[in-house]
């Protein structure tokens, strides 16, 4: 596939998340922009799971894990107070680098100091990098219902770490998480007047991310990925080091989750211990099985619409049984995972008939 | 730590380990059959203590827990009936799947028919307080009839799978699905009758665990993995290997109070977990379970 | 020199004592095989022989439980599989294993991936070196699909294939990482008798491409047509080794060979 025909649907998908503030604004309704903005970042953990499950077929229940990894240590950095270390050596040239910021504590007048946002983010994304192939070397080995179980382990650990440590801010979580600048004039926070620039700052970071996923896809690397689903003996008679794709696969999936909770917390400006619930992996797992497992743009966009509905509440009190029935009613009637609803190919005909043009026979896969 | 206190500890500890037990056995029944493991093993034993809450409203206990047993075979074969068997050849993370899903329905449900609060059966005999005593230490009678339940299931399903044609037909199904179906064994119904009897297991561990720890609507997840855990400690499939390894892992998280905080009680089984899968991938069993 | 012309005439793969067993079932039991360079050899024997098992421990699919393979005199055994396929050691499935969801030329993309160099990082990145790798890997991957005869299918889901272009695609996919060694597990199982030998003519030119080929095969009509030399397998171990005509003499494969057949004759 040519880059041009690659970079397309990126580009749609930048003009669609584009206008929609734009459309909000006209109907009258800029406070959706807040769930809008919250959903771009589950959808962002959600395809590097896609990546995972539908391209390289290994299971994980444990995503949520890897997005409170990032959350949490992006809020505890941030919040923590290590003024009381100011004597050690290393702090003033911490300091003086800019990974620590002097600011003032919960109380408002104290002077506190804690890590500054972007070397927060740098050590949650190091920090995943590190579990994750801590957890991911032996895990995937595991196959079925295996690798189910002990990713769902995973994710139950990293719960009920949250939960009982004090650090970590136990039931309550952490709150006070402050501003992340990533661009000159422009940071990630839950301040009511940026809320149209953090919208765009999570779609950019959606944008970026789809893209380098897609490209992956359609490399040498993807190719070698859907060779493990279809086959695993197969792929590996083939030369592909299965153990070094699934492992890297791993490891990025999880950089996805924590960046995206690392973003998310700093726009709530705190996180709590739900947010490492086994059903909130459950959640991400439903998506990518919605949107057709080895999909990328189903998973986006099933993920997109469905965190939208699910944050503005519209499921109210069924909230968690509609992803459980979504992952049945999507495992019991698109059995190879091909919902023809959000297949690209099925998009490509419509697009055919409407124009009524018809495109070269093998240009349709992709 | 003295004598008494010891065997308190080792009283809980075998309680707790013979309803994992008994949950693991469900695991093992639906994985000969099929070969899946059935992700809402925890939820059959949460919908087994909750619908006998709710029948004992009106009905004496034997008839209630009868009731809930029956109601929760039903519910299992259900599960069967909708949505296996319509799958032809349905891939393993399929199957793993829809059993969460499933898993997540049924809660959903018990949550919506019986609330958040938690709930529980009388004590079977005597009260909460009374209590047993032996060597100085004190146990509830409960724990006696969790024993006896445990006792109950493994001899029970021993009996039924070795003397009943129905069970041999479905050792035979464990055996070679293949075989059995081209010696005109009706494999299909057999599965069947394999989740009813999960199910039924699932919930008689239901009601006799609700007067210990009381039942509530999200109690399924965390059984199902101490289940699944002493299911493949003892080795996926083996009833004898569930209740040893059931009575292991229920004594060490009674120790474990010694030695951790009460919140990680639970992490205890899934360290467990990750450790036998981790040194012996295809689980403690080997070539049944094996790669594939 | 006598160096090179001891490489030329070593056998290019070399087994010494093989055995492995399941369970309790020894399914090969001190085999010991030598491949010559630009050959093909075919490996015949009764059903449950051991043919998919020595296969396997070749391949690396299957450890050894002991004895050595070695590689144009390297020691291969215990590596993982890809390790073993990066070498040039390149094989087909009895029951054919594709890579379903892919078309039938994302299928022979793959079995080149061992020649091509784009990582995880450049493919995400689309940087312009993964891209010239990838229009090499693609032209190379069209070679082997027009080598094996089956350009008509090239676009379609492997999945919808017949047989025999499910076959034919396995192949394809096994010449496309340009082999040393290619291992064939029943190539013709349940191709029709014009297509057996025309699989016959295409391992006859696979080999003239400079592969040398080790086979399983039960067509004995195949076997003795094109192997130059064959080794037989019995109940997991070797009973004899020559060329086909001895192979057709020998008493001991005679035997085996009858009992195999009468039993055959006696199912309908
Ligand atoms: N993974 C395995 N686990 C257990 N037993 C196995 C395994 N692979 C092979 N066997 C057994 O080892 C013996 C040899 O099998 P193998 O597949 O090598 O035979 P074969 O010669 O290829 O037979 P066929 O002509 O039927 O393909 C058989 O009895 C088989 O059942
Ligand atoms: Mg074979």
């Amino acid at each position: 596939m040519s880059a041009f025909k690659r970079i397309m649907p990126v580009l749609g998908l930048a003009l669609i998340l584009g206008l929609a503030p734009a459309m909000a604004s006209l109907a009258g309704a800029r406070y959706l922009l807040t769930q809008m903005t919250m959903s771009i970042y589950y959808a962002l953990a959600t395809v590097g799971l896609c990546l995972l499950m539908g391209y390289a077929g290994q299971i994980s229940m444990g995503h949520a894990g890897f997005m409170a990894i990032g959350g949490y240590t992006s809020s505890v950095l941030t919040t923590c107070n290590l003024i009381g270390h100011a004597q050690m050596p290393a702090f003033s040239l911490l300091e003086r680098s800019g990974v620590l910021f002097r600011t003032v504590s919960a109380d408002g007048v104290s002077p506190a100091v804690c890590v500054a946002p972007w070397a927060a983010f740098l050590a949650a994304i190091i920090l995943t990098i590190a579990i994750a192939l801590l957890i991911g070397m032996p895990v995937l080995r595991l196959k079925g219902h295996y690798l189910a179980m002990a990713t769902m382990g995973f994710g139950i650990i990293v719960h009920r770490m949250v939960i009982g440590f004090r650090a970590l801010g136990e039931a309550d979580g952490i709150s006070g998480v402050p501003a992340f600048p990533v661009l000159p004039g422009a940071a990630i926070s839950g301040v009511i007047s940026d809320r149209l620039s953090n919208y765009l700052l999570a779609a950019a970071a959606l944008v970026a991310g789809v893209w380098l996923l897609q490209n992956l896809v359609h490399s040498r690397a993807g190719r070698a990925l859907r060779a493990i689903r279809g086959s695993e003996e197969a792929a590996e008679a083939s030369g592909v080091d299965t153990d070094r794709y699934k492992l890297m696969t791993f490891v990025l999936s999880a950089v996805f989750a924590a960046a995206a909770g690392s973003f998310l917390a700093h726009y709530n400006g705190g996180i709590g211990p739900s947010e490492a619930g086994v059903m909130k992996s459950v959640r991400a797992v439903a998506l990518v099985a919605l949107g057709g497992m080895a999909n990328l743009w189903g998973t986006l966009f099933s993920s997109l619409i469905l965190n939208f509905l699910s944050l503005r509440g519209v499921f109210q009190s069924y909230d968690d049984a509609v992803f459980g029935a979504i992952l049945i009613a999507a495992m019991v009637f698109a059995p190879h995972g091909r919902i023809p609803f959000f297949t690209a190919n099925a998009a490509a005909r419509a697009w055919r008939r409407l124009t009524g043009r018809r495109g070269r026979g093998g240009d349709a896969r992709d | 730590m003295d004598l008494s206190l010891l065997l308190e500890y080792v009283f809980a500890g075998v309680a707790y380990g013979g309803i994992y037990a008994v949950v693991a056995i469900g695991f093992n029944i639906i994985y000969n059959a099929t070969d899946v493991i059935n992700f809402a093993q925890g939820e059959f034993v949460m919908l087994g203590g909750m619908t006998a809450v709710s029948l004992h409203s009106a009905l004496p206990l034997p008839l209630a827990i009868l009731g809930a047993v029956a109601l929760t075979m039903l519910v299992g074969a259900a599960i069967e009936i909708c949505l296996i068997r319509r799958l032809e050849s349905p891939s393993v993370l399929r199957m793993i799947i829809i059993t969460i899903g499933v898993s997540i329905l049924i809660r959903e449900a018990a949550l919506h028919l019986w609330g958040d609060g938690v709930r529980a059966l009388p004590h079977f005999t005597g009260s909460e307080i009374d209590s047993i005593s032996l060597f100085n230490a004190r146990f509830s009678p409960q724990v006696l009839w969790v024993l006896g339940t445990c006792g109950l299931v493994v001899g029970g399903l021993t009996i039924f799978f070795r003397l009943t044609p129905a069970g041999r037909k479905m050792r035979a199904c464990a055996a070679n699905r293949t075989a059995a179906r081209l010696c005109g064994i009706d494999t299909r119904n057999l599965v069947t009758l394999s989740f009813a009897i999960s199910a039924g297991i699932g919930a008689l561990a239901g009601c006799v665990l609700s007067p210990i720890t009381q039942t509530q609507y999200d109690m399924g997840t965390g059984l199902a993995i101490k289940g699944f855990t002493v299911a493949v400690l003892g080795g996926l499939g083996s009833s004898m290997g569930a209740v040893f390894a059931g009575m292991a892992l229920g004594l060490c998280e009674s120790f474990s109070i010694c030695v951790l905080p009460a919140a990680f009680k639970d992490v205890i089984s899934i360290v467990l977990m990750l450790g036998v899968l981790f040194v012996k991938p295809s689980g403690l069993l080997g070539a049944r379970s094996g790669p594939g | 020199m006598p160096g090179i012309d001891k490489a030329k005439t070593a056998p290019i793969l070399r087994a010494m004592g093989l055995s492995r067993s399941f369970g309790g079932l020894h399914a090969l039991q001190d085999v010991s095989l030598d491949v010559p360079r630009g050959c093909i050899k075919g490996v015949i024997g009764p059903n449950g022989a051991g043919k998919t098992t020595l296969f396997n421990l070749i391949s690396g699919s299957l450890k050894p439980d002991s004895g050595t393979v070695c590689f144009e005199e390297r020691p291969i055994q215990g590596m993982k599989p890809s390790r073993i396929a990066a070498q040039g050691i390149s094989r087909t499935f009895q029951n054919i294993k594709l890579f379903h969801g892919m078309t039938a030329l994302e299928n022979v993309l793959v079995g080149r991936h061992r020649l091509g160099r784009a990582g995880f990082f450049g493919g995400m990145l689309n940087l312009p070196a993964a891209g010239r790798d990838e229009r090499m890997l693609l032209d190379r991957a069209r070679e082997a699909i027009a080598f094996i005869g089956i350009e008509d299918v090239a676009q379609r889901e492997v999945s919808g294939l017949s047989f025999g272009h499910q076959r034919a695609v396995e192949l394809a996919r096994a010449i496309a990482s340009d082999p040393v060694l290619l291992l064939l597990d029943e190539p013709a199982a349940g191709l029709n008798m014009k297509e057996t030998s025309d699989m016959g003519a295409l391992v006859r030119k696979i080999r003239d491409r400079g592969v040398t080929v080790l086979m399983v095969e039960h067509d004995m009509s195949l076997v003795m047509g094109i192997c130059d030399d064959i080794t037989v397998l019995n109940q997991g171990r070797k009973i004899f080794e020559g060329a086909p005509d001895a192979v057709q003499r020998s008493a001991e494969v005679i035997r085996v060979y009858l009992g195999e057949v009468n039993a055959e004759d006696s199912q309908p």
